[in-house]
């Protein structure tokens, strides 16, 4: 059945442009005749038929060869979806397996780990003996981002309700942003330890969203009088009873629900190159994503001589810089390498793109642009990568940040449908899989009634889903509709704010005006006296880069800095459907709006007029 | 001036502050207050209280939420000269509530229930719970997030 559909996905355009061209021959054809038909009438009849007759063989011999051709360019892309359909599916079984093992393994080392984990300040309840509660009458799959919005989300909604989060991490629910940028400008040598950091106000803050006071513990959760949030750390659902409504753990534990939500995301991709490498590479690569990866890292670049990493795109970037300031006050060497022209190569236009590079740069960041990972050793005590031009960059660590892959184990057994466009759970524009299962965060794929089906990994995202999907789990049946938004800082001088679709193959409109020192983010803030951005913005989202901690002021913008501030649209069919905010803050509501209207305008400088990019 | 270049799909144009002086004729479409589909500010069109507006950031949600709703809603519904003056009992069963988890509702000098209860209500009570919320600074309040209209209809 699948195989059918693709195949007339693919030759239904074939099929038409055939017919059209048929239609068009025919009536050539009858036109052709038409007209000479009342000379010929008047001559021989012979004089006009063998001439069309040519004609129309012709004609067939041209159409013949199109569907042939056509015929052929079919199979073949239909063969090549086939493959890559049954790699992906085999990915996914295998990581599936990878789990189940690491789960199993796990298992037997949690009484032990019991002990030494109630010495130190954890965020996790005494484990043994834990009774888990058989039933959750909200249960949330993930204890991310877009879990806890929903959690909230019902708390406020559906008075003394229980909702469960069940988590394979260790740690709480907490916002991962800061990972990549707040905690790397920390002056506090403990941070690793608290995971604090300062945000432009000055306020410190967690990066946990509530302390572990906040939360009641999963044996009392169904008896604790106003209901609460619980949260079950260390354990995995590894399969869902969708028609039973009930999940079963890694240990076999079953519960059952009554609103379930599944906010899995996911995890970080790595490259095969290195993956095949071997023990030695792969023990030296870090894919960043949780708080432990964060501390390990952290380790590693006051260990290390020199860290590589591989990926251009937002996580890439800002680890660049962030590491890029550290090396200022060490020696050591900080490389990124990417496929792309530019830093943020796909989601900037090219000009912004190499403009963001440079400013990469001297954050002390040696960037290899166009490169193509061919193979990755370990040779001498040193990881060597080996470019597809021939260059060689020779490191002792590697951080990859190549993507994201969606945590989608759970649509086999659930029988739940996976997007093969965009990857993860397929839902609707309610966020909803089926009858009480939704899906938010990085893992859902969601229709968005203005832009489009679309699957969005940036934290506010998790934040708007997952309050969208608490609010429909209590029945409000509300679609997605307010647009999120998301946020970079590269450094002191480079700061955007972002929403809808920003991708830099859309042809875009950008609106420039002359910066000034006042147009950073570090300014925008201290004029301000607020956080700026996610502040204004939905909760859960935190500043960006401090510059507090930098010993030296940080380098007045220059004179020949062209893209100071300005207003960059992206456009699909002549409609907005990307905003980037380029320096210029507390304007997202205007964006949002432009964005929620879809409206063709002639002139799109008229609308940057909304924004009044001159002022602050 | 402003110019105009054009880098392949990509149009750049540069502007001077006198270039935008003019008013804009961008014409933006006219809002609907009522609209279920937009998230709500604090006080809902049936005039019920946004329990999950993000102003009031987790305190309708922890664990002193129900006490928190209930007193605040009392004060709400208040009809009395003293706005709240009846609803003494429920801001004292929150301050005993929030008293049991100092760290999610750090107890500053002045009672903390009894200032935000009797003042405006929405903008003050997120100053008490700065630390524990998702929001990570008190201002962040009804304005922007929840009026943009008002925003837009100012330009257009």
């Amino acid at each position: 059945m699948w195989t059918c559909k693709t195949t007339w996905k693919k030759l239904a355009p074939l099929a038409r442009t055939c017919s059209t061209l048929c239609r068009q021959n025919a009536r050539r054809t009858v036109l052709n005749s038409d007209r000479r038909l009342p000379m010929v009438t008047q001559a021989h009849m012979s004089s006009g038929t063998p001439g069309s007759g040519g004609d129309n063989n012709l004609y067939y011999l041209l159409v013949g060869a199109t569907c042939i051709a056509g015929g052929f360019y079919a199979y073949r892309t239909i063969k090549g979806d086939q493959e890559r359909y049954n790699e992906r599916m085999n990915e996914i079984a295998s990581r599936a397996n990878k789990v189940a093992e690491q789960a199993e393994t796990y298992l037997p080392e949690e009484p032990r780990a019991a002990d030494p984990a109630t010495d130190e300040p954890t965020n996790v309840p005494p484990p043994a003996p834990v009774e888990f509660p058989s039933h959750a009458p909200y249960l949330l799959i993930g204890g991310g981002t877009a879990s806890f919005a929903a959690a909230r989300s019902i708390r406020a909604r559906d008075p003394g309700a229980r909702v469960l989060i069940i988590t394979d991490e260790p740690d709480l629910p907490y916002m991962r942003p800061p990972l990549s940028k707040e905690l790397w400008f920390s002056d506090d040598p403990g941070v690793v330890d608290t995971l604090r950091f300062k945000q432009w106000n000055g306020k410190e803050r967690s990066i946990y969203f509530q302390p572990p006071s906040f939360y009641v513990s999963p044996q009392d959760l169904e008896k604790v009088e106003n209901g609460g949030v619980a949260v079950l750390t260390g354990k995995k659902v590894v399969h869902m009873d969708v028609r039973g409504n009930k999940v079963t753990l890694s240990d076999n534990t079953e519960i059952s629900y009554d609103k379930c939500l599944i906010a899995t995301g996911g995890v970080p991709r790595n490259l095969q190159v290195i993956e095949r490498a071997g023990e030695e590479v792969t023990k030296r690569t870090t894919l960043f994503r949780k708080v432990e990866d964060f501390k390990a890292l952290n380790k590693v670049s006051r260990d290390t001589k020199s860290i590589t990493i591989i990926g251009g795109g937002f996580l890439g970037s800002e680890l660049a810089c962030a590491l890029g300031r550290r090396s200022a006050d060490s020696d050591l060497e900080v490389i990124q390498m990417f496929p792309e022209k530019g830093n943020m190569g796909k989601v900037l236009p090219e000009y912004l793109s190499n403009w963001t590079t440079a400013k990469v740069r001297s954050e002390g960041v040696r960037v290899i642009t166009e490169a193509l990972v061919k193979g990755v050793s370990f040779k001498d005590g040193k990881v060597e990568i080996k470019l597809k031009d021939g260059r060689v960059v020779k490191t002792d660590h590697i951080v990859a940040a190549v993507g994201l892959e969606p945590s989608v184990e759970l649509a086999k057994s659930a029988g739940l449908e996976v997007d093969s466009d965009f990857g993860g759970y397929r839902v609707n524009a309610e966020l909803q899989a089926r009858s009480n299962i939704w899906v938010a965060g990085d893992a859902a794929c969601f229709y968005d009634i203005r832009l489009g089906r679309r699957r969005v990994e940036h934290h506010d995202h998790a934040v708007v889903s997952g309050r969208l999907a608490g609010e429909n789990m209590t029945g409000a049946n509300k679609p997605y509709w307010h647009q999120s938004m998301f946020w970079s800082d590269l450094g002191p001088d480079v700061g955007y704010e972002a929403i809808g679709i920003v991708d830099s193959s859309l042809p875009t409109v950008g609106v420039f005006a002359k910066a000034t020192a006042k147009d950073t983010p570090k300014a925008a803030t201290e004029k301000s006296g607020t956080g700026i951005r996610s502040e204004s913005e939905t909760e859960g989202t935190a500043s960006s880069t401090a510059t507090s901690s930098t010993p030296a002021p940080p380098p007045e913008p220059q004179q020949k800095d062209d893209y100071g501030k300005g207003v960059i649209f992206y456009l699909r069919d002549k409609v907005v459907v990307g905003i980037v905010l380029w320096n210029v803050f507390n304007r997202m509501p205007i964006a949002r709006k432009i964005i929620k209207d879809g409206e063709e305008h002639a002139d799109l400088n008229e609308v940057a007029k909304l924004f009044n990019i001159h002022e602050d | 001036m402003s110019y105009c270049k054009q880098e392949g799909k990509d149009r750049i144009i540069f502007v001077t502050k006198e270039d935008h002086e003019a008013p804009s004729n961008a014409e933006l479409i006219a809002d609907d207050p009522n609209d279920p589909y937009e998230d709500q500010g604090l006080i809902l069109p049936s005039g019920e209280i946004n329990w999950n507006c993000p102003c009031l950031g987790g305190m309708a949600s922890g664990p002193c939420g129900t006490q928190f709703k209930e007193a605040f809603s009392c004060f709400h519904h208040s009809s009395e000269e003293v706005k709240g003056s009846e609803c003494v009992d429920n801001f004292r069963a929150m301050q005993e509530c929030m008293q049991k988890y100092p760290e999610l509702y750090p107890q500053e000098d002045e009672n903390q229930g009894a200032a935000s209860g009797g003042s405006d209500a929405p903008t003050e009570d997120s100053a008490p719970t700065p630390t524990s919320d998702l929001t990570p600074t008190p201002e962040s309040a009804p304005s922007s997030d929840n009026t943009p209209p008002t925003d837009i209809q100012a330009h257009s």
